[in-house]
């Protein structure tokens, strides 16, 4: 099955810096640099001076266009793009129903897998690590963890205090998290519901009290990694750029597959799982090999 | 109200959760609804775990509300569910690592855990309210999945059939021979009872044949009568004649034999680590919780078979713990809009 074709017009200097939202639309469509013999659903435009194109914005196709400055917004964007993509979400308030907020902490939420305490636990045991132990990131305080290493840490921890840009990371991996106050309003996270809130001087102490606590240590991280999903995942924002530009192909959706396939994402299996291939697997012998092979190449 | 109770099935098994949720059934109708139940197989092997989970994902149905009662029913999806949790896959969780697991600290067993822990936490979220049948299983949802539940205690099987009788001479202890109900304890036990007390062990499992060796071995075997299965008149009979019931598995779900026996008027003797027995035996008051030692088995053992008014003082007690106890509640708490 063929996917819908979404035409890329995106100048040299910022090409590199839509590849993550191009991977997470592949999904639903096939994004190709527009050129001569392309023929596209709808485009997708780096900057609106990128584009170019002001016959498409006049209305032949519907066309997504990412402005990073409020004086981007020309009265041509904000009256003909279907889809103005933002990191602001003030100025996303501003511009009203057509714009979708892809925010600068934006990540592959499936590719940052959640681990409760318990599985953490499990896994500080296999590595041979102490039973409990808390980290600080992007704090003052003295470390010794190689930055190659954060991410492992943020991963085994009890709990972490983190400020800064691993924050969103940190909570993408169900971490229990202390910030601060401004901190957690950057993001848009309720204290205690989605992350820990205490100030420097307290803070260690917060998040060690939290590894101590493994209910309120599991309602926490869960409470965060569900945050990033909803405002962080760049799944949401392709999902919802696709939907801007009428991009979801019915027919795959209709699939029996493609409801199974929606049900292992909807549950947050990761792609190319095992357990992802052996429920696609057992279920094509009724629905079709050319329709299990179009989806496991999808989801990989 | 049309209700689908569903749970699973693991195929020529039958025990206390298919009693469990064919008793919900039946309260359900009592109570005027259209209840059935629905079940579908399940295997506990790791490596098929999720293939029962996906097919509840996957499976229609059309009623007005859904209860779940364990793993992986919980996955049905529907938009009046309403999960009242027996157990979820214990062997990923608090069973990790333990004999009757198969979830190890290898690559592939810690991601199965991983992802069952995630796929439990998001198919458990659906559900418009969560109950569970003890506080033992609240407090580990909270501290697995970090969510919120609420205890519903329900009667036990056997409920309108279970009575006091006169205080006996033996010791009754109902429970399947198998390792998490501790079985060895109490033969273990027995051999530091000085007051000549029988163990009536009734039930049948793997154990059986060792536990009469190891009898043999601690020349308790007079003292011990492996009663084997035993019918449902039987069991309400041993319930009514015994000293007390002795009743010391590993970190109980819930624990029926605890409520049979405060029903039929009997104190229990259980252990620190019982779990869900813990909930309702008081020590020195509905009976005794020991520190899970034969030898303080066996001495609580000795007080009570010493000093019969006590056990029927101690059996009073617990006879007015569950008097409470009662289906109508709990299907109203479940079918409440």
């Amino acid at each position: 099955m063929t996917l819908p074709t979404l035409g890329l017009v995106a100048g040299h200097e910022d090409a590199e810096s839509i590849v993550p939202l191009l991977v997470a639309l592949r999904a639903w469509c096939t994004p190709v640099a527009l050129s001569p013999g392309v023929v596209p659903v709808a485009l997708l435009a780096t900057s609106p001076t990128a584009i170019g194109l002001s016959a498409a914005l006049a209305g032949r196709m519907a066309v997504g266009v990412i402005v990073d400055e409020p004086d981007q917004l020309t009265d041509t964007v904000v009256h003909q793009a279907t889809a103005i993509i933002v990191s602001d979400e003030r100025l996303a308030h501003e511009i009203g129903d057509t714009a979708i907020v892809w925010p600068r902490e934006a990540l592959h939420a499936s590719q940052h897998p959640s681990l409760s305490p318990f599985v953490r636990q499990r896994w500080r045991a296999r590595l041979g690590l102490p039973r409990d132990f808390v980290i600080e990131i992007g704090t003052r305080a003295p470390t010794t963890l190689d930055e190659s290493l954060v991410a492992a840490a943020l991963a085994t921890c009890s709990a972490a205090v983190v400020h800064g840009p691993q924050l969103v990371t940190a909570l993408a991996l169900g971490t229990p998290v202390v910030t601060d106050a401004a901190s957690a309003a950057h993001i848009g996270a309720t204290p205690f519901v989605h992350v820990g809130v205490a100030e420097p001087p307290a803070a260690p102490g917060i998040a060690r009290e939290l590894a101590a606590d493994p209910a309120r240590a599991a309602a926490l991280g869960w409470g965060g990694r569900l945050l990033v999903e909803e405002r962080f995942d760049l799944a949401t924002v392709a999902s919802e750029l696709v939907d801007a530009l009428d991009l979801g192909p019915a027919s795959f959706a209709a699939a029996p597959l493609a409801h199974l396939d929606a049900e292992l994402a909807a549950l947050g299996t990761p792609t190319g799982s095992p357990v992802t291939n052996r429920a696609l697997r057992r279920a094509s012998g009724v629905a079709g090999p050319a329709d299990w092979a179009d989806l496991t190449g999808r989801r990989r | 109200m049309d209700i689908c109770v569903c749970g699973a099935q693991v195929p020529f098994m039958s025990g206390g959760a298919e009693q469990h949720m064919e008793n919900l059934v039946d309260a359900a109708q009592r109570a005027g609804h259209r209840a059935e139940l629905v079940q579908i197989p399940t295997v506990w092997d790791r490596d098929r775990i999720f293939d029962a989970a996906l097919a509840w994902r996957m499976v229609p149905i059309d009623a007005d509300l859904v209860i779940p009662i364990n793993f992986p029913s919980y996955f049905v999806q529907h938009p009046n569910k309403v999960v009242w949790l027996a157990h979820q896959h214990r062997s990923a969780y608090d069973g990790a690592g333990g004999p009757w697991s198969d979830f190890g600290l290898d690559d592939e067993g810690l991601e199965l855990q991983r992802l069952l822990t995630e796929w439990d936490t998001r198919a458990l979220s659906e559900a418009k309210r969560i109950f569970t049948t003890s506080g033992v299983v609240s407090g580990r949802l909270a501290r697995y999945n970090g969510l919120a539940s609420e205890p519903l205690y329900h009667p036990a099987p056997l409920w309108e059939s279970l009575t006091p009788g006169p205080t006996g001479d033996a010791v009754f202890s109902p429970l399947r021979l198998e390792g998490n109900k501790r079985p060895a304890l109490l033969v273990e036990a027995l051999a530091h009872v000085r007051s000549g007390t029988r163990l009536e062990l009734a039930g049948r499992g793997s154990l059986a044949a060792a536990l009469q060796s190891r009898a043999d071995e601690l020349g308790v075997a007079d003292r011990l009568d492996l009663l084997g299965f035993v019918s449902d008149a039987a069991l309400v009979e041993h319930f009514a004649r015994a000293l007390a019931v002795v009743y010391a598995p590993y970190d109980e779900d819930y624990g029926y034999v605890t409520l049979q026996a405060f029903r039929a008027g009997k104190p229990v003797i259980t252990a620190a680590d019982s779990g869900g027995v813990l909930e309702w035996v008081e020590d020195g008051v509905t009976g005794f919780v020991t520190d899970g030692s034969p030898e303080a088995i066996g001495d609580a053992i000795d007080r009570l078979a010493n000093d019969r008014s006590l056990a029927e003082k101690m059996g009073e007690a617990g006879r007015e713990r569950v008097a409470d106890l009662d289906w109508a509640p709990v299907v109203a708490r479940l079918t409440a809009p």
